[in-house]
């Protein structure tokens, strides 16, 4: 754990050559784990990086409106349109999230929310196509990891290799 | 072959590296969430990102052996010096875990593992200085967010907004 920092007006990414959270340049780093969260929502805060990215043309190989978004969107009922216009408008994590809970159709609870979130963290490749996809990148980015179960797992693995880790 | 490659550019543009997860320079960029898995523990890969950066004098505010890393010691019964002189070897993520799988005392099964990492990830304070202290960094990283109830949020919330993000 980190000591407590006093000053967050002055964050790291000031630092020369540090990354900057606020306009991710995916070309340079991963963006958040997708089992980080927001409001209770796994994915949406890797969501959100991706879109920032994509509004400033640093997204990389990383994709705004994939199918790990959908999930989010069939979910929320948000749209992924709508949401961008609010990312490119520079709205903060919270003012997105407020976003989010005013647009939720249904309107869910926070233990629906955190139920869902429990089983997106769970999903594994549910048919022939995606896991023979997921297998071909497994075995690409580190074929003797046995732990990777999951696409939060295989997303992580991915993250890390892509960024230098090695596995 | 493009012709915009011969037009001079009028600002040079300075490409920052990408960061490299092998070597972390967590004055640069944050370790892995928490919430990242490995064998299934959770906040492993953060603790080995400390402990390469420790290594290589690149850790910044992040502290190796803190208090968050105890709960993974006693877990499995390493410490701390032990396992930085595993990281200490070069030794990759898969070594790293295999090595704790086969020192730990007492043995666990995955599901115990899986256990264990789900409550950690929800672990609120639990002490009442470590509440005041918890209280002090959402004061001061995001006081808007109202979603902050474990350390693990706690801890993606201060990486966020160190390393620039707008919470």
């Amino acid at each position: 754990m980190s000591s407590l920092r006093s000053n967050y007006l002055k964050p790291s990414a000031n630092a020369a050559g540090a990354v900057n959270l606020a306009a991710p340049d995916l070309t340079r780093h991963p963006p958040r784990s997708p089992r980080t969260r927001l409001g209770g929502f796994v994915h949406l805060p890797r969501l959100i990086d991706k879109a920032r990215a994509v509004a400033a043309g640093t997204n990389g190989d990383f994709h705004y409106d994939c199918p790990m978004d959908g999930r989010f969107w069939a979910f929320t009922g948000i749209k992924p349109g709508p949401f961008m216009k609010l990312v490119k408008a520079g709205k903060s994590d919270s003012e997105l999230l407020a976003y989010v809970m005013a647009n939720l159709k249904p309107k869910r609870t926070p233990s629906e929310i955190k139920a869902w979130s429990a089983w997106y963290e769970q999903q594994a490749p549910d048919n022939p196509d995606s896991r023979a996809f997921f297998n071909d990148v497994h075995r690409k980015n580190a074929a003797h990891r046995k732990d990777i179960e999951t696409w939060f797992d295989w997303l992580e693995l991915d993250d890390y290799v892509t960024f230098g880790g090695k596995p | 072959m493009r012709l915009s490659q011969f037009i001079p550019r009028a600002h040079p543009v300075i490409l920052q590296p990408m960061i490299n997860y092998h070597v972390p320079d967590l004055t640069q960029h944050p370790p892995r969430s928490p919430r990242v898995r490995l064998g299934g523990f959770a906040h492993l890969p953060r603790l080995i990102d400390k402990a390469r950066a420790t290594l290589a004098g690149t850790q910044g505010e992040y502290t190796y052996d803190c208090a968050m890393d105890a709960h993974f010691w006693e877990f499995t019964g390493l410490n701390a010096q032990t396992f930085l002189a595993e990281v200490k070897t070069g030794k990759c993520d898969y070594d790293l875990v295999n090595y704790v799988l086969a020192s730990m005392q007492p043995k666990r099964v995955i599901s115990e593992i899986v256990a264990w990492s789900s409550w950690l990830e929800n672990r609120p304070p639990m002490a009442t200085e470590g509440r005041v202290f918890f209280n002090q960094v959402h004061t001061a990283a995001g006081p808007r967010r109202e979603d902050i109830g474990s350390w693990f949020e706690l801890l993606d919330l201060e990486d966020f907004v160190t390393f620039g993000g707008k919470s």
